[in-house]
């Protein structure tokens, strides 16, 4: 009895969070607001604005798209500071949106979100970007990392199920037996490849901590971590023995992971982003998903899940912060579904994932023409598998390019990558008592 | 009307001009010299400026190693870029200056790169510099050689970068000298044809010396447009490992939001920009003919 009452009242918090959310038809709310966006309108940005205008008919949402990129932060936040019209906001990247809530550009959701009854750990799954207490963005924008297979080359290599969970040991051996060579041994194929952009390496790290890559516990920087070594290793190793395309070529050519794996010259490779190129890049093949690749068997997988990389926000100096909160709420949740228009994934623990085939391909049966859809929800979708968090950010920026700068080093070939990673964790130091 | 009235009317005349000068220059200027000595966050507003006295340069000089790295690079930019393309700008106006076929033509294709975009130019020359690029290709193909990472190498990269500069330069120093060139009187060619000087002894002793306020000019402005380097190692994508000054100033700035930093970074630029400037001033009384 105490087991049925104990369910049956969780049902009724659970249905009274959903219709907290699901949000009856309002034909009150009036106002006219600007949504600030990287994703152009085909990407997804449409069909959520019109989504949003069936529950909110009288509330006339334009938008605006910024690159998320040095100039288009400055852009967007010049425009905040000089009261431009910016109202909601999809801001990119814990560094940026940071130095938008201590700055006071962001409005405090905190009691507008107790009212709503939102909590953002079972939201979200993680209440980590808070500030002082307060929280200002939803953490709602997301990025699976996986690996994408090509299931042409995987069968044909007699690879057998798509995996679950694999180590990197594993997901190597694989690469391996998928890399295609002609009789002289000239790579015609390369087994697989990490995602083109320089600092990718670092998400093995990631896997494995969980949580603040960059730092230790002292909060100085953690490069003398040896999982650093270890992941830096990996990419060192796997792309001189050419079982990997190597990422010192991405870069030098200024190619795309997604666009040599589209056109089957590797034959997997890490992504996040590619959904959205899957349509358009009409590969011959039928694409596969399996996790990313962790470093000892059992290990936790923290990039299993969809990790926070993108935040809902509404601007401080909003004129109309009814609308602007209706909206964010709205494309935080029921409409964060159209990220994946845009190749990113939402936190939201409510998503559907029949609804995110449907916005990525047209149908169920469309998706299936085109990936195997059980790996791409597992994957892609992720939903509920534990994920990345970052809540400490001291000299971010710095950190990232000291990893920009010396992974170039390590990938030319102009320094090891132990004394990279010596130098990396001497000027990290540094930075960060500096900063500090 | 009387002398006072007039100067009046001429101030006032001038005063549309002065204020737009004043808010769009003066006032830049002396607001980023007073942040150097700062530390500031645009997004704190005005109240989040805090002086830092001489903290930014001592910084700079003492414990900042991308600036060094970029005060080396960009001395390198300038100091091959200027010569180089002054050197093959005075080589081909000197070409074109006599009867060649299809003159004009020729000489509008030189110009053509100076009036390009640097993005696009930087965006070719990318292409052409990579692995698997044009430059790769036809040096496996003729010497056997194996492909080079040019952009790839800290110790290669800069090439590609001074290559797409000196390309872009080339023509505006071509048309520069060919105005100079036809300023030669051609006596003193005639004279000293007479007196048995052969084209090379003319060219040393009579072109050379007559074209050297050209020569000067050109070196002051080539070298403070290659101390500005930018663009092209943006589009490059070198500027994480070959930056420039101004790349440097940028990064600090608009990815990190060190804006007091990043103007201090600006002064130094100015200042080495004025000294090499006034060294140049100084030097040219030895080798410039007016």
């Amino acid at each position: 009895m105490k087991k049925l009452t104990a369910i049956l009242l969780a049902l009724v918090m659970l249905a009274s969070c959903a219709l907290a959310l699901a949000e009856a038809p309002n034909t009150e709310l009036t106002g006219e607001i600007t949504f600030y966006t990287a994703f152009a309108g085909a990407n997804g940005t449409d069909a959520l604005i019109a989504q949003f205008n069936e529950l909110y008919p009288n509330v006339k949402v334009n938008y605006e798209v910024y690159k998320n990129s040095s100039d288009g932060n400055v852009g967007l936040d010049t425009a905040i500071i000089a009261g431009g019209q910016v109202d909601v906001l999809l801001s990119f990247g814990v560094s940026n949106t940071a130095k938008r809530w201590q700055n006071g550009l962001l409005m405090d959701l905190t009691d507008r979100l107790a009212a709503d009854g939102l909590d953002l750990v079972e939201n979200w799954g993680t209440d980590a970007y808070q500030y002082e207490g307060r929280t200002y963005v939803f953490p709602s924008g997301g990025l699976s990392v996986y690996v994408a297979i090509n299931l042409d080359k995987w069968e044909a290599a007699g690879l057998g199920e798509l995996p679950t969970a694999w180590t990197w040991d594993e997901y190597l051996a694989a690469c391996e037996k998928l890399t295609e060579r002609d009789a002289d041994g000239k790579v015609l194929v390369n087994g697989g490849g990490d995602f083109n952009q320089i600092d990718y390496w670092t998400y093995a790290v990631r896997q494995a901590k969980g949580k603040n890559v960059f730092y230790n516990a002292e909060g100085l920087s953690d490069f003398d971590n040896p999982l650093f070594a270890q992941a830096l290793h990996h990419e060192v190793d796997a792309a001189a023995s050419g079982i990997w395309h190597s990422k010192a070529v991405y870069q030098s050519d200024s190619t795309r992971s997604r666009n040599l794996f589209l056109q089957g010259e590797i034959a997997t490779t890490i992504e996040s982003i590619l959904t959205r190129y899957i349509v358009p890049g009409a590969p011959t093949f039928r694409i596969g998903y399996a996790p990313y690749p962790t470093f000892e068997k059992d290990q936790t997988n923290y990039m299993a899940g969809s990790n926070p990389n993108s935040f809902i926000a509404v601007a401080a100096n909003t004129q109309s912060p009814d609308a602007a909160y209706a909206f964010a709420k709205f494309a935080a949740t029921y409409g964060n579904k159209y990220m994946y228009a845009a190749g990113h994934a939402t936190t939201w623990t409510g998503v559907n994932p029949d609804e995110v085939l449907s916005v990525v391909f047209g149908s169920e049966e469309e998706a299936a023409k085109w990936v195997d859809t059980e790996s791409f929800i597992r994957c892609v979708v992720a939903a509920g598998e534990p994920a990345y968090s970052e809540d400490y950010i001291v000299a971010y920026t710095e950190m990232q390019s000291l990893v920009d700068e010396y992974t170039m080093y390590v990938l030319n070939g102009e320094m090891t990558v132990e004394d990279a990673l010596a130098e990396m964790k001497l000027l990290g130091d540094e930075a960060i008592e500096d900063a500090r | 009307m009387n002398k006072k009235h007039e100067a009046l009317a001429g101030w006032l005349f001038l005063l549309p001009a002065l204020t737009i000068f004043a808010a769009l220059v003066v006032l830049p200027v002396i607001m980023s010299l007073l942040l150097s000595f700062t530390e500031w966050n645009f997004l704190s507003g005005i109240q989040g400026i805090s002086w830092k006295g001489v903290a930014n340069f001592t910084r700079l000089f003492t414990r900042d190693r991308k600036f060094m790295l970029a005060l080396t690079n960009t001395v390198f930019y300038a100091f091959t870029t200027a010569p180089i393309s002054i050197a093959i700008g005075l080589l081909f106006a000197f070409m074109l200056n006599d009867k060649v076929y299809l003159r004009k033509v020729n000489r509008m294709f030189f110009f053509i790169p100076y009036i390009c975009s640097m993005v696009a130019l930087a965006a070719v020359f990318r292409f052409l510099f990579r692995v698997d690029g044009p430059i790769n290709a036809v040096a496996g193909a003729l010497f056997g050689a194996e492909p080079v990472p040019w952009l790839n190498r800290t110790s290669l990269n800069r090439i590609p970068v001074v290559c797409v500069m000196i390309y872009a330069a080339t023509g505006y120093n071509l048309i520069v000298y060919m105005a100079a060139l036809q300023n030669v009187p051609r006596e003193l060619y005639e004279a000293a044809m007479v007196d048995g000087a052969g084209p090379l002894r003319r060219f040393f002793r009579i072109t050379v010396p007559l074209i050297s306020p050209t020569t000067f000019y050109l070196l002051v402005v080539r070298l403070i447009a290659a101390f500005k380097a930018f663009s092209a190692l943006n589009i490059m994508g070198v500027s994480k490992t070959a930056p420039s000054l101004v790349t440097e100033i940028y990064s600090n700035a608009f990815d990190s939001y060190k804006f007091g930093y990043a103007s201090a970074e600006a002064w130094v630029l100015v200042a080495v920009i004025l000294v090499i400037t006034l060294i140049q001033m100084v030097g040219q009384k030895k080798w410039v003919h007016y």
